[in-house]
């Protein structure tokens, strides 16, 4: 996965409205109208999340007459699978850049003996 | 023998463990883990995002919170107490993300357990409502789904 690409995965993820998003998409595509109402939210603003969603490959809209619904990119499932794929490619990363932090810790204890 | 650095990843009804192994005592991955400076270190995310609230109250009782932040992006935080600690060994604390999170308060439980200089580190998180892990994991399809873990299992499988 490019970092870019992960980025925008951190990004789509990491935020509780956009989980709740993709869990209303995983029981069928929804307009960005039918998307806002659960939620205190303007449809601009929910509107903004989708577009996160989008650019992180995890759903798309596609044209039906003046609707424009949004869907789940793959197969719910198998969303699923790559939701806890990333979940825990960001934990991944967060631990490896522990390993580094606790490299620096080593240095300046043996620094300071 | 070095620390396997792969993230081990288990589930249960009730609960995510993540576990993992570093090259360092028992102690300093703790300290990694309860002072905010070197919270901060490795906690940050990607390139473009910062760190602008890295609170941590090294004491039980405690409260510790991080919010991240990206120019382009929708910050988001996390939130919570510390329930227990054991310096070098053990740490318990809820977590609570921003918003409308479905997960709601879990309780995390992160062990140290050290052994030839490699420490191993086991962190679980406890979800109060079985059905709610099966939300956060499955992005909520529960209604009508009938997914089972093990069709999740065997599809991470493939």
């Amino acid at each position: 996965m490019r970092p870019e690409t992960l980025d925008a995965t951190f990004a789509a993820l990491a935020d509780p409205t956009r989980r709740a998003i993709l869990a209303r998409l995983a029981t069928g595509e929804a307009t960005i109208n039918e998307l806002a109402e659960p939620f205190a939210m303007s449809q601009p603003a929910i509107s903004k999340h989708v577009k996160v969603l989008e650019r992180a490959g995890l759903v798309t809209r596609r044209i039906d007459a003046q609707r424009r619904p949004v869907r789940l990119e793959a197969e719910p499932m198998k969303a699923a699978a790559s939701w806890i794929d990333d979940y825990r490619k960001f934990w991944e990363r967060r631990f490896d850049a522990l390993d580094a932090v606790l490299d620096e810790m080593k240095a300046e204890e043996k620094k300071s003996r | 023998m070095p620390a396997d650095r792969s993230l081990k990843f288990e589930r249960s009804n009730h609960a995510l463990t993540f576990v993992r192994q570093f090259d360092a005592t028992a102690d300093q991955v703790y300290r990694a883990h309860t002072d905010a400076n070197l919270i901060r270190k490795w906690l940050l995310g990607p390139p473009g995002w910062s760190m602008p609230e890295c609170t941590h109250e090294n004491r039980i009782g405690g409260k510790y919170r991080y919010v991240w932040a990206h120019s382009d992006e929708q910050g988001f935080g996390i939130g919570g107490t510390i329930l227990d600690l054991k310096p070098g060994t053990r740490i318990v604390h809820t977590e609570l993300f921003d918003g409308v999170d479905m997960g709601g308060e879990t309780i995390v439980t992160t062990h140290f357990d050290e052994d030839g200089g490699v420490t191993t580190m086991r962190m679980c998180v406890i979800y109060d409502n079985p059905d709610v892990i099966e939300a956060a994991l499955a992005t909520g399809m529960t209604d009508g789904m009938q997914m089972s873990y093990e069709n999740l299992d065997r599809l991470v499988a493939n």
